[in-house]
């Protein structure tokens, strides 16, 4: 049986909701919305930004740990970049499309390489989790949660139906450091 | 549960993330990275300063 306990992050002009996924046994610990698995080897802080959605602006940013070596777009994929995640080789984000079927976007963590279009999702995406050989992620239309091999395929975009009172906004592993 | 574990951060933080060390923040109102030890000192609210407001945050390594 899985469990979802739903709270808002924070209220802020795009409110976004965190749900932790109590009894998501099966996720193991590692990667999540906003955190690396262990033995990751980039060493840096990813930033996403909306821009000014849907009109345009959206990239991530990178600095080093140290907060060094600041770059604001470091990736231009499009418009509402919105969650990020990543693994130890790939950097994933979400684009929001305010409520039409939207994209998940994957780079490799130097920045090549960047597909904005890696998975077609159905719903507006917000959060994205990596975690084991899956990737999650959360619209902000709907209270569904997709799922997806970390190689794109296996698109299931009804893994799990949350009840909510609102749409899902953000997603993340139980385990792992988020 | 101690939801007053980092103090002094400002408002309209949107996304979190944690390494071994530090933990991050967006703050979307803000349009700043904020840092604080995994302890919850050393807050930093202006860690790096981004140009425009940021929506989620990641850390690898």
């Amino acid at each position: 049986m899985r469990r979802f306990t739903v709270s808002w992050l924070a209220a802020a002009a795009v409110p976004v909701l965190a749900i932790s996924s109590v009894g998501l046994a099966a996720l193991p610990s590692q990667a999540a919305w906003g955190a690396a698995p262990a033995g990751a080897t980039s060493g840096h802080v990813y930033w996403s930004t909306a821009g000014a959605c849907p009109s345009g602006g959206g990239f991530v940013g990178r600095a080093s740990l140290g907060g060094t070596g600041v770059v604001q777009n470091f990736i231009a994929p499009g418009t509402c970049v919105a969650g990020i995640a990543v693994t130890s080789k790939y950097l994933y984000w979400t684009q929001a499309n305010g409520g039409t079927a939207a994209g998940i976007g994957r780079a490799n963590l130097n920045g090549t390489g960047a597909n904005p279009g890696f998975i077609t999702v159905a719903h507006n995406s917000c959060g994205v989790a990596v975690s084991g050989s899956f990737i999650y992620w959360a619209g902000d239309v709907g209270t569904t949660i997709g799922r997806a091999n970390l190689n794109g395929t296996g698109v299931n975009q009804n893994f799990l139906t949350v009840t909510s009172t609102g749409p899902t906004a953000g997603v993340r592993p139980s385990a792992g450091r988020t | 549960m101690n939801p007053d574990f980092i103090t002094g951060v400002t408002a309209g933080n949107i996304d979190i993330a944690v390494d071994s060390t530090h933990i991050y923040w967006a703050d979307n109102s803000g349009s700043t990275i904020g840092r604080a030890n995994i302890n919850g000192t050393g807050v930093s609210n202006k860690f790096i300063t981004t140009t425009t407001a940021p929506f989620g945050v990641a850390v690898s390594g």
